[in-house]
């Protein structure tokens, strides 16, 4: 949503969302930075088994004022659909999607028109490393990541893969510094940790640290 | 993090997240505040 507000200038958010217990209070949560950045979000809601979206995306349509981006949110058919049918509804607006989806069913089940006004949160690691700028600090480690995974596996490394190695990374980095004792290996990935990985930094000190202001978020 | 889109028919960059963030006003400190009050992080 903040990407949003800032591209696109966004200032009324149209949601759908999943009617169960995580959808509701992801509106409610987005409800609340909405107000903190000056956007107003209004929910339409509807079971996940649903296939027939419509019903919520022209109350969202409707809406007056009219709303300036759609937020989707939900995995599986139901946001691939929701996504699907925003034109459908008449809503011809930048799309924000947060779910499960972002693996490449993503790109081959929306149509292209509806891909291009899409945009989520990602890790780098999670995009083709062609397309990061070339002075991003971890571009040239993503690259030699994607191209060891097409290596050993024949496929594109997706979110999923990038994410994983590196949440191991942090394993693999505690056991070698202090052996496989459970306890130590907790202690050290909460309270000492500095890994580098492939895409980020793990480092509570170091988030900490960003939350108080003695570091830049980086 | 960064903004993610897709172009050609693959997953890619967009933009920082950290830009936008500071652009709206979303702090590292906001934003853990914002945890906070929706009991996502405990005080």
């Amino acid at each position: 949503m903040a990407y949003h507000a800032d591209k696109f200038k966004v200032k009324r958010v149209g949601m759908i969302t999943t009617a169960d217990a995580v959808g509701q209070r992801l509106a409610a949560t987005a409800k609340k930075v909405g107000e903190k950045i000056g956007v107003q979000v209004i929910s339409e809601a509807q079971p996940a088994s649903d296939r027939d979206l419509l019903p919520s995306l022209r109350k969202l349509a409707s809406a007056s004022p009219a709303i300036e981006a759609l937020y989707v949110f939900g995995s599986g058919p139901f946001a691939n659909i929701a996504m699907n049918q925003a034109e459908l509804a008449g809503l011809n607006v930048p799309i924000l999607y947060t779910g499960g989806n972002v693996i490449p069913s993503l790109v081959s089940e929306l149509s292209p028109a509806v891909a291009a006004k899409v945009f989520f949160t990602n890790a780098r690691g999670g995009v083709g490393s062609d397309t990061l700028p070339d002075n991003d600090a971890y571009k040239k480690k993503i690259q030699a990541f994607q191209a060891a995974y097409k290596a050993k596996f024949g496929d594109d490394a997706t979110l999923p893969a990038a994410v994983g190695y590196d949440m191991a990374g942090t394993i693999v980095d505690a056991i070698r510094t202090v052996g496989t004792d459970r306890t130590a290996i907790a202690e050290y990935i909460r309270g000492k940790q500095h890994f580098a990985g492939v895409q980020a930094w793990n480092s509570r000190a170091r988030k900490k640290a960003m939350v108080t202001g003695s570091i830049p978020t980086s | 993090l960064i903004i993610a889109t897709i172009k050609n028919g693959k997953f890619a960059f967009a933009g920082y997240l950290k830009d936008s963030l500071e652009k709206v006003g979303l702090t590292p400190a906001v934003i853990e505040q914002l945890m906070k009050e929706e009991s996502i992080l405990s005080d």
